[in-house]
């Protein structure tokens, strides 16, 4: 893919639910390799940008570049999924019995297997390497209902590298953390960010103890730099 | 008479083959019944069915014609339908359940239709299955091993978090649609061998002791078609050899097999443990 040096590009972003809005005439642009921060109180729309961003939700108005390209269609959303990467406040929900490596693995749907399109040995490796890079080797064949959340939290970092896309996105990466979690998983997050030089956007309600090139405020519905 | 001796006349063939299949293949779509919390929907969908065959019988078709259009249009619409009305699909088959069955008493009063008539779609009985009822099984079959192949990787990112598997590209209602419309149709395609009442027995036993031994999808699907397997086939060989009533000789292997996964896993357990 061709060298962009923004790698996302936010203009006059409004949305909202029902007739409510939540962003208003919001702008932003994320270059490539910047660390960049997002804070706010619960309910002030992060976790709602994020979805526009990762084409979950289409926007009221504005307009959304990701690596150069628009956000115009549901296939471009599509391209925005393929490129990006997601990393979510990790839970067990299910009862789905599943490994470490294979809830790792399911991270390269899409970008690596797909349908009947089996996992290749380079996806197997990309897991390999993730788990690594993440200190979860020795526990891959665990259960994901044994870990700890420190873990759970590591675990989804490791399923967001396997994509291997430029950009990725952290929703909330230490909430319910414990103390050692909340000081493990920045020292991690800002290992990968100098490493792979990543564009990271980090959402978060709660002081982070990382170094972000840029902080944002998520305040009444406007992002103002702090 | 020797078991084997049964085996000769095509009802018992075609009862081997639907215990195959069911406790084989059918049994697979438990397992989304039960990691996705869709209990109350499947009770939704075997109502439905009442209405289905009430209106069928107003339209003098065949009874069971009605319930499995009703049981799909019910399993098709109750995805979207959640979705737009923003509530959950318990919320959304209680409507289902609720309304179908007021509709199938109005027309039962209305069109003077004989209520036991169509309460017969609820009764089952394995013998009783004709050579169409054993090809719809077989498509059933055939459609639900078509779809756990193919979408594997799908399926085990949906089970094991939906708003995830959105994230990475699927198309998670839709698969969730799919799979309650698969769902639909093994209710539908189970009642008539056992009896509404004994669904869970193929539907829901076999994937509940899977869910306790299997260590991902994979093994998860073969242990809950090998318990199905042992259910089905095994109350069947049970039941004519004792000479006890099919449906609830299936069930109570069932409920047996699920006793002694649970015991087992216990004292797994408890031998780690020590």
């Amino acid at each position: 893919m061709e060298e962009i040096s923004e790698v996302i590009s936010v203009t006059h972003l409004s949305f909202g639910y029902s007739s409510t809005p939540v962003l208003k005439n919001l702008s932003l642009v994320v270059k490539r390799g910047e660390n960049i921060g997002i804070v706010g109180a619960n309910g002030t729309g992060k976790t709602t940008l994020l979805k526009i961003l990762l084409g979950l939700l289409k926007p009221w108005e504005g307009q959304i570049t990701i690596l150069g390209k628009k956000m115009l269609s549901n296939q471009d959303r599509v391209f925005a999924k393929k490129h990006t990467s997601y990393v979510p406040q990790e839970r067990i929900i299910g009862k789905m019995p599943i490994s470490v490596y294979d809830a790792v693995l399911l991270g390269r749907y899409a970008v690596g297997f797909k349908g009947i399109k089996k996992p290749t040995q380079k996806d197997r490796e990309l897991v390999d390497e993730a788990l690594e890079v993440v200190g979860l080797k020795d526990l891959y064949r665990s259960d994901v209902s044994t870990l700890s959340g420190g873990q759970l939290q590591r675990m989804a970092i490791a399923r967001g590298l396997v994509r291997e896309s430029p950009i990725m996105f952290l929703d909330e990466p230490i909430a319910h953390l414990d103390k050692f979690g909340k000081e493990e998983i920045p020292l991690l997050l800002e290992k990968i960010h100098s490493k792979r030089k990543l564009s990271m956007i980090t959402i978060t309600h709660e002081n982070i103890n990382m170094n972000f090139d840029r902080v944002f405020n998520l305040q009444a519905g406007y992002l103002k730099e702090i | 008479m020797n078991i084997a001796t049964y085996f000769t006349y095509p009802i018992f063939q075609r009862a081997l083959i639907a215990c195959i299949l069911a406790g084989g293949v059918i049994s697979l779509v438990g397992i989304v019944i039960v990691v996705l919390h869709l209990t109350t929907i499947r009770f939704a969908l075997m109502h439905t069915a009442l209405l289905g065959s009430a209106a069928a019988i107003v339209l003098s078709l065949p009874p069971v014609w009605g319930a499995l259009f009703a049981i799909a249009v019910t399993a098709w619409l109750m995805g979207p339908l959640s979705d737009k009305l923003k509530v959950d699909t318990g919320v959304s088959g209680a409507l289902f359940m609720t309304g179908s069955l007021a509709l199938a008493f109005f027309f039962f009063y209305q069109a003077g239709i004989p209520a036991m008539e169509a309460f017969d779609v609820f009764s089952g009985n394995i013998l009783s299955l004709t050579k169409a009822d054993v090809i719809s099984l077989s498509v059933v079959s055939v459609t639900i091993l078509i779809l756990v192949i193919c979408f594997y990787r799908e399926l085990q990112l949906v089970l094991y978090n939906e708003d995830l598997a959105l994230t990475l590209g699927i198309q998670s209602k839709l698969v969730r649609n799919i799979m309650l419309l698969s769902c639909g149709m093994a209710i539908g395609v189970v009642m008539r061998l056992v009896g509404a009442l004994l669904v869970d027995a193929i539907i829901l036993l076999p994937a509940l002791g899977a869910l306790q031994l299997g260590s991902s999808l994979a093994t998860v699907l073969v242990i809950t078609s090998l318990f199905g397997l042992i259910s089905t086939v095994l109350g069947l060989l049970i039941a004519l050899k004792l000479n006890w009533p099919l449906g609830v000789t299936i069930t109570l292997t069932g409920v047996v097999v699920l006793l002694l996964i649970t015991f087992y896993r216990k004292l797994r357990e408890h031998i780690r443990r020590k």
